[in-house]
C-alpha cells in the first residue's frame, strides 16, 4: 500500500512536495546525548542506566516482527541502525520521494518515561539539542518536535518555552503511554504552553508508564500488543474529550501518530450514543463528542487499517 | 466470565473452562464488567464512568485477540463465545487491522493459522444492545456489509438497565434479513440447548 501511495507522489519539479508527518531518527547509543549532557549526567547514566517504569529498559517489553522495527533496506551501507545516518535518510526517503518538510518523532530514548525528577528534563533538554544540532540545522527540510518530561507539567512548560521561538520545532511531542489519562488536569499546563506558542501536540505511540497493556493485564504476544496501542490512543481521545480538555482549549491541536484512524468513526458514534445518556456527568463536554474531534484533532495515515473490499 | 478480569482470557490457565465449554456445547459470554485488577485503560483509570463505558470495547479487543493469538480457537474449533454488550459497530475497523497485523505477524503465532476475520465471523458474537448506531442509517447498512456475516448478531434488549430500549431496540438501518436471523435463527444457532428445548 505505502509504495503504492508513495509512487504516485509529486514529480520532483512540483512546486511544493509531500508533507511527511512521521519520520523516525534514531541514536547510535545514548552516548549520541553525551555532548549534550554535563559530566555529572553523563556519569549518572553510565552508572545508574536509565530507569523507568518497565523492567527492560534496552529493548521493547515485546519482540517486534523485524530488527529495529525496520525493514531490511533500511540499514544504513555505512553501519548503523536505521535512521541514524542522515545522508541515507535524505537519499532514500526526503530526494526520492520529494519531501518538502518531515516531521521528526523520536521513540528512544525519552526523558518523559524517567522515574528520576531531575534527570527526565536534563534528557528532554539533551534530546532537543542533538536533534536541533545534529538533524534539523543539517537539513531544514526536517523539522523536529520538542520533547518534554510531560509528567511533571512545570518542567514541561520550561522545556517548550525554551524551544518555542525556535523556527526548527513544529509541534510538542508527549509519549502516547501517559501515566494518568492524557485529559487529566495534571497535563493542562502543557496544553496551554501549546496553544499560547500555536504549537500542536504530536503523540506518537510510544512510552512505558508501568500499566498493563490490555484492562486485564499483560498481553503474551507482539500481535496482539500491536493492536493495543491503537486502543490506548482511542483511550487519549476519549480522556481528551471528556475532560473537556477541547472546550478550554478551543485552539489546541493534537495530532495522532501511527496509530490507525479507521477507528475514528466507530469511536466518535459510541462516544455521541453514550455522551446522549451520560452528559450530565461531563458537564465540560458542551457538544457531541464527534464535533471536537473534527475540529481539534488530526491522524496520520502509516498504518492505515485497510479495508477487505477495496472500495469501502 | 467479565470483559476485563486479572489476566487475558487467552492465556493457559484458563483452557479447562474452554474444554468444558466445548464439550458441553455451551458457548463462553464474556460481558461487559472488570474486576478493576488493572487500569482501564492501558493509560490508567479515567474520572467518569463515561470514559469506562467507552472504553470498555478496548477490554472485550483485547480478549477477542487474546482467544486468537493464544490458540484458543485453534485448540478448540467449536467453541462459540458471546461478547454481551459490546458493541459491534467497530468490528470493521478491528478485524481490518487484525488481519494486517497478522500478515506481517503470523510467524510470532503459527498456529493462527486463518485470518483474523474469519476466526471472528466463525467464533464470535455480539448482542446487539448498546447498538452504538451511526447517525445516518445508510452507515449502519455499510458497517453490517462490511461485517459481512449475518450470523454474528444476537437480539437483546438489556432490560432491566439503563440501555433498555423498549419497543425501539432496533437502530435504524438494520437489513430485514438481519433482523430475522438476528431475533430467532442466530440465538438458536449460538445456543443449541435452547434449541433441544424447542423440538
Amino acid at each position: 500500500m505505502s509504495s503504492t501511495l508513495l509512487d504516485r507522489a509529486p514529480a520532483r519539479d512540483a512546486k511544493l512536495g509531500l508533507v511527511d508527518c512521521d519520520v523516525h531518527h534514531a541514536m547510535r547509543s545514548i552516548e549520541d546525548l553525551y555532548p549534550y549532557l554535563s559530566a555529572k549526567w553523563r556519569q549518572h547514566l553510565a552508572t545508574y542506566g536509565s530507569r523507568q517504569s518497565v523492567p527492560f529498559t534496552a529493548q521493547s517489553r515485546y519482540f517486534k516482527s523485524a530488527p529495529a522495527l525496520s525493514r531490511k533496506d533500511t540499514w544504513p551501507p555505512n553501519g548503523g541502525a536505521p535512521g541514524t545516518d542522515l545522508k541515507f535518510l535524505q537519499e532514500q526517503l526526503l530526494d526520492r520521494y520529494n519531501i518538502e518538510f518531515g516531521t521528526l518523532h523520536l521513540l528512544t530514548p525519552t526523558g518523559m518515561d524517567q522515574r528520576n525528577q531531575d534527570l527526565g528534563p536534563v534528557m528532554c533538554r539533551a534530546i532537543n539539542e542533538w536533534q536541533y544540532h545534529e538533524w534539523t540545522q543539517r537539513d531544514q527540510r526536517l523539522k523536529a518536535a520538542i520533547v518534554v518530561p510531560g509528567e511533571d507539567a512545570a518542567a514541561a512548560v520550561a522545556e517548550i518555552e525554551h524551544w518555542a521561538g525556535n523556527p526548527d520545532f513544529c509541534q510538542i511531542s508527549l509519549v502516547s503511554h501517559t501515566i494518568e489519562p492524557m485529559g487529566r488536569r495534571r497535563y493542562w499546563p502543557i496544553f496551554e504552553a501549546a496553544v499560547a506558542h500555536g504549537l500542536p501536540i504530536g503523540l506518537h505511540s510510544s512510552g512505558f508508564n508501568g500499566h498493563a497493556v490490555t484492562p486485564s493485564g499483560w498481553a503474551s504476544f507482539y500481535a496482539e500488543e500491536h493492536q493495543e496501542v491503537a486502543m490506548s490512543q482511542q483511550a487519549i481521545l476519549t480522556s481528551l474529550v471528556c475532560e473537556g480538555v477541547f472546550e478550554r482549549y478551543k485552539a489546541l491541536k493534537v495530532v495522532i501518530v501511527e496509530a490507525g484512524l479507521a477507528w475514528v468513526p466507530s469511536l466518535c458514534w459510541r462516544l455521541d450514543r453514550q455522551w446522549e445518556r451520560m452528559r450530565d456527568e461531563v458537564p465540560n463536554v458542551k457538544r457531541p463528542p464527534s464535533e471536537y474531534v473534527r475540529e481539534n484533532m488530526w491522524f496520520t495515515t502509516q498504518p492505515m487499517d485497510e479495508p477487505e473490499r477495496p472500495e469501502d | 466470565m467479565p470483559a476485563a478480569g486479572d489476566t487475558p482470557l487467552g492465556k493457559r490457565q484458563h483452557w479447562p473452562i474452554y474444554a468444558a465449554a466445548e464439550k458441553h456445547r455451551l458457548p463462553l459470554c464474556i460481558h461487559a464488567g472488570s474486576t478493576f485488577h488493572h487500569p482501564t485503560t492501558a493509560n490508567g483509570w479515567p474520572s467518569y464512568y463515561l470514559e469506562d463505558y467507552v472504553s470498555a470495547t478496548h477490554a472485550f479487543q483485547s480478549q477477542v485477540l487474546s482467544l486468537m493469538y493464544e490458540g484458543v480457537l485453534t485448540k478448540y474449533p467449536n467453541l462459540t463465545v458471546v461478547l454481551a454488550e459490546a458493541g459491534f459497530t467497530w468490528l470493521p475497523q478491528f478485524m481490518w487491522r487484525a488481519v494486517k497485523t497478522w500478515r506481517g505477524m503470523r510467524a510470532e503465532v503459527p498456529w493462527v493459522d486463518r485470518a483474523p476475520s474469519e476466526i471472528i465471523r466463525d467464533h464470535f458474537r455480539f448482542t446487539l444492545q448498546p447498538s452504538d448506531a451511526p447517525p445516518d442509517p445508510l452507515q449502519m447498512e455499510q458497517t453490517i456489509e462490511q461485517i459481512g456475516s449475518d450470523r454474528f448478531l444476537l437480539f437483546s434488549t438489556d432490560y432491566p438497565h439503563w440501555h433498555f430500549d423498549g419497543e425501539s431496540a432496533l437502530p435504524d438501518g438494520l437489513p430485514a434479513s438481519l433482523v430475522q436471523r438476528m431475533m430467532v435463527d442466530n440465538p438458536l444457532e449460538t445456543y443449541p440447548r435452547l434449541k433441544e428445548t424447542l423440538q
